[in-house]
């Protein structure tokens, strides 16, 4: 090494310890730290559950829809002249969810479940489970081809506009990482495919695969966020 | 608790060395506090199972300052701290203008005084890249200083 490095050595260090010496770090506190901790180990044990119902409410109505199909109607007008065979009435089996707001006495990580007949006359939501939010591209880098999910776009340097910020929150609220306004230019064949003006803000989250963008604007969609367009772009700004 | 002493142990140990290692990565002090409060929740959130609380804590926070430079750069600039902030200093804006990982290497190697497989095994990556990434970046910065004074 010559003198050159050792003394831009010697600057650099003088320089970053004379820097960081007034700060302290004081607006940290652990208390601050341990509740979002647990507001965190909150959130994902409603997601679980929230998710574990849903799954079960499916095979409730799914169990309810093969019942129907098999099951005889004593209703419904025979119409072959009591030919056709008769079905006897299966015992279909339902899974019941416990009340995740309620204690479990079982400490595994799987719910308990138990078997019990449904009547037929029970009222069960037949909503589908919602899509999930595929995973967003941890790839991304300076140059790197990805596919954008664009959720909102405002004009030139309305960096806080409402709709970049609506389309932020539900970002981050499906999981991904901070989606607020970037200038589209930096996705190089966004504005074109998108039909906007260039230099306009977006906000976007970034996908390796057409098929999970899509599948991300599908549960966007599903949750009632408006998707603009889903564009394969080349993303720059990150060197 | 036992847990909660350990932790609040860390906590007064790390709390001011990563609050500096992150602002000189990011420039803001309230910034590098949302960091390294998000390292501290990932570490309290998976104590039972690290080995090394300290290490674990210092790549949250590099991992998280690398993150934020790079959403800083792509996205909206960075707010502007006025309790603390850099760039009244040729070299500190040079080491500001450098790639965040490169940026993470020099503040590691010549702030925390780590070595470069301490540098490796903070970043999650070869000792080669490090060797090659602090040499870039002293070249980049050598250059920086040599045009900031004429």
């Amino acid at each position: 090494m010559d003198l050159d490095d050792r003394e831009l050595e010697i600057q650099l260090r003088e320089a970053l310890h004379r820097a960081a010496e007034p700060v302290h770090g004081e607006g940290l506190f652990k208390e601050t730290i341990r509740n979002e901790a647990t507001r965190r180990q909150a959130a994902r044990t409603r997601a679980r559950w929230t998710g574990r119902l849903i799954l079960a409410g499916a095979a409730a109505a799914a169990a309810l829809a093969l019942f129907a199909m098999v099951r005889p109607d004593s209703d419904r007008v025979d119409t072959d002249g009591g030919k056709g065979p008769v079905a006897t009435e299966p015992d279909v089996p339902t899974t019941v969810e416990p009340d995740p707001t309620e204690p479990r006495t079982d400490t595994s990580d799987v719910p308990a479940s138990s078997t019990t007949s449904t009547a037929p006359s029970t009222t069960t939501s037949t909503t589908p489970p919602l899509p999930e939010f595929p995973p967003e591209f941890a790839g991304m880098a300076h140059g790197q081809p990805a596919w954008g999910l664009y959720l909102a776009i405002a004009p030139p340097d309305q960096w806080e506009s409402p709709e970049i910020e609506a389309a932020s929150a539900a970002a981050e609220a499906a999981g991904y990482g901070p989606a607020g306004g970037g200038d589209i230019n930096c996705d190089n064949g966004a504005t074109e495919a998108l039909g906007v003006e260039q230099n306009s803000v977006a906000s976007a989250v970034y996908f390796e695969t057409e098929a999970l963008a899509n599948q991300a604007k599908a549960a966007f969609e599903a949750r009632g966020t408006e998707v603009v367009g889903v564009v394969y772009v080349t993303t720059y700004c990150m060197d | 608790m036992a847990a909660d002493q350990e932790f609040d142990d860390v906590f007064n140990r790390e709390r001011t060395p990563m609050v500096r290692l992150a602002f000189l990565m990011l420039g803001s002090e309230a910034l590098a506090e949302e960091v390294v409060q998000d390292g501290f929740v990932s570490l309290l959130e998976r104590w039972d199972s690290i080995s090394n609380p300290g290490a674990y804590l210092r790549r949250c926070v590099v991992n998280g300052c690398i993150g934020q430079s790079r959403r800083a750069r792509r996205w909206t600039p960075p707010p502007v701290d006025t309790h603390a902030e850099l760039g009244t200093d040729h070299m500190l804006d040079a080491v500001r203008r450098l790639a965040p990982q490169r940026q993470a290497m020099v503040v590691l190697r010549f702030y925390a005084d780590m070595t470069q497989d301490e540098i490796a095994d903070t970043l999650q990556v070869p000792v080669g890249t490090v060797k090659s990434g602090l040499h870039r970046a002293m070249s980049e910065l050598k250059e920086a200083v040599r045009d900031g004074s004429r």
